[in-house]
């Protein structure tokens, strides 16, 4: 079967796969959310405000004013690329691509900072994503505490190894999406190199289409947990991330005044309203 | 015979026919359709639009009223300069008139009678490319009085003027009356997400139709010289897709077959079975217990 032929029952596949994902993912996330009322996890976290620890809770304002606008952004990206592939109204399809390109520039503008700040800025934070072999052995202790199957999970740095690897995913997917979306714009400059591999032009555009629109599912899918649990597991942290209402916790300031990162040690945490979590 | 009895034979004979003629039903709707119902004449207006720019202006046509009113402003565009009877090129006032089939080909095929080298209009091209199409061919050589016609597609009095890009974008949304109404099935299967479905919610960069069927010389697609023919579809998707192949072109059995496609999709089979399980036994316990639902 030539490939031209194959991408549309590709195409159908994913679309029919991910809007199902889409509708039960939420109806999980309900199912989860009715564990944790269940289990007491929101009485412990909403009424006793025993939220989770954090080693280093100060986190600059570039970089939450980085991630809100990447928020914003990729939920613009989202709705326009929704519309793009299920036009599911009246609309001038061409303005909603500007609008799509608009959000896109914006944020592969703000991944490039994101990028250079957790590298080479004076706050560096690339190490809060460094995956380790300690934590990768950790995965299925946390994956069985959001099964309900323990009562807590390992805390081995800010971010679980759950978490990282999701994070690391947008990190490496992003690039992808980015550079299939530019294909896609700028594709008769930039594909006739590889066209060749693929057949012809156009079919080289419609199989970097269902690469960006793959993407696209990840992120949207990805976005909908992460959300959930950015709010249901850790509120304090989403409101400061959004709102910049500071949480509770230790704050040490150095002599001309700027924040500098709490080392926070469990103990301390734990006084402030903390949550009780295994230190392995 | 008497006088008296003479009177009332010969009354009886003189009445008969007349009453034969108003009473039966055929004589009933000969005598409505030749019944116009009008007002005055429109002041100021002159030839047939003194009569015809009235709204109220109907004919009966088997005991239904048919307007015949035109609204001087749907060619007050396109076709300004042209008289009704340039199209009408039939009206006659004599008794027999042309049927109303007849009546719709000869205006609705007078394009071709138009040409006019100064403005650069020729319709006679665009009148020899329709008579080879499937559409023509119905027409001309099978005498089909159904068949499109040039008005068919671009309207009788309401023709927009296509080398006005307002009018022609215009124009590319009217797919539906320009073909979905006599190919309802291909319209409504014309939903695939980058054209169809696309094109249905306005995207001005989707196709209409004769983006890719063609337009004047459209063909059934298995014919060898239609656009759509899979011999030379990838000349039509070049169009839009430069440098479109052979391959890439496969992917046009798709514009039309989304709906199979997602008929034959495991998934969709099996969600479509467990519909029709919980369908049919929502009717048997409705049927069983006779329930009604309101």
């Amino acid at each position: 079967m030539k490939l031209s032929q194959l991408i549309p029952i590709i195409y159908n596949w994913v679309d029919i796969v991910c809007l199902i994902l889409l509708s039960v993912i939420p109806i999980g996330l309900l199912g989860h959310m009715t564990g944790n009322f269940l289990t007491g996890r929101i009485y412990k976290r909403f009424v006793l405000k025993k939220w989770p620890h954090h080693d280093k809770p100060f986190k600059p304002l570039p970089r939450r004013l980085a991630h809100l606008t990447h928020v914003i952004c990729m939920v613009g990206l989202a709705l326009t690329g929704m519309y793009i592939h299920f036009p599911f109204f009246d609309a001038n399809r061409i303005i909603i691509k500007y609008f799509h390109y608009f959000f896109a520039f914006i944020v592969g503008v703000n991944y490039i900072f994101r990028l250079w700040w957790s590298f080479f800025s004076d706050y560096p934070d690339s190490d809060e994503f460094v995956l380790t072999w300690k934590e990768i052995k950790v995965i299925p202790a946390v994956i069985k505490y959001y099964a309900f199957m323990a009562d807590d999970k390992p805390h081995l740095a800010d971010f679980n190894p759950m978490q990282k690897i999701t994070y690391l995913s947008f990190a490496a997917v992003m690039p992808i999406i980015g550079l299939t979306g530019i294909s896609l714009i700028f594709g008769e400059w930039l594909l006739p190199p590889i066209a060749r591999f693929f057949g012809d032009l156009p079919t080289t555009k419609l199989f970097l289409r269902l690469i960006h629109y793959l993407c696209n599912w990840f992120f949207i899918l990805f976005t909908v947990v992460h959300a959930y649990l950015a709010i249901s597991e850790d509120l304090p942290a989403f409101l400061y991330f959004f709102f910049n209402i500071e949480p509770a916790h230790h704050e040490e300031h150095g002599e001309h005044g700027e924040h500098v990162e709490s080392t926070g040690s469990h103990t301390e945490y734990q006084e402030s309203g903390g949550s009780l979590e295994h230190e392995h | 015979m008497s006088t008296k009895r003479l009177s009332i034979f010969s009354t009886i004979l003189v009445m008969m026919p007349i009453l034969i003629f108003f009473f039966s039903p055929s004589a009933a709707i000969a005598a409505k359709v030749e019944t116009l119902t009008f007002t005055i004449g429109i002041p100021g207006k002159t030839g047939c639009l003194v009569c015809h720019q009235d709204k109220a202006l109907v004919k009966y046509e088997l005991g239904k009223p048919r307007s015949l009113y035109v609204n001087p402003e749907d060619f007050s565009r396109t076709h300004a300069e042209v008289t009704c009877i340039d199209c009408h090129t039939d009206f006659t006032y004599k008794s027999i008139k042309p049927s109303r089939e007849d009546w719709r080909v000869v205006a609705g095929t007078s394009c071709k009678n138009c040409h006019d080298e100064k403005k650069k209009i020729d319709h006679r091209k665009n009148y020899a490319d329709y008579r080879e199409s499937i559409h023509g061919r119905r027409l001309l050589v099978e005498k089909n009085m159904n068949a499109p016609t040039c008005a068919g597609c671009h309207n009788f009095h309401r023709i927009r003027r296509l080398s006005d890009p307002v009018e022609m974008m215009e124009f590319r949304k009217e797919a539906y009356q320009v073909c979905g109404r006599c190919h309802q099935d291909y319209w409504d299967n014309y939903n695939d997400w980058f054209h169809g479905k696309g094109y249905k919610h306005g995207a001005p960069d989707a196709p209409p139709c004769w983006d890719c069927h063609g337009a004047h010389n459209i063909l059934n697609s298995k014919d060898s010289n239609s656009p759509t023919n899979i011999s030379r579809l990838q000349d039509q998707c070049a169009k839009c897709h430069k440098d479109a192949d052979r391959a890439f072109a496969e992917y046009g059995r798709y514009i039309h077959s989304r709906n199979d496609l997602i008929r034959e999709n495991l998934v969709m089979k099996i969600i479509f079975t467990v519909l029709d399980f919980v369908k049919n036994s929502y009717q048997r316990v409705t049927g069983y217990f006779k329930i009604v639902p309101s």
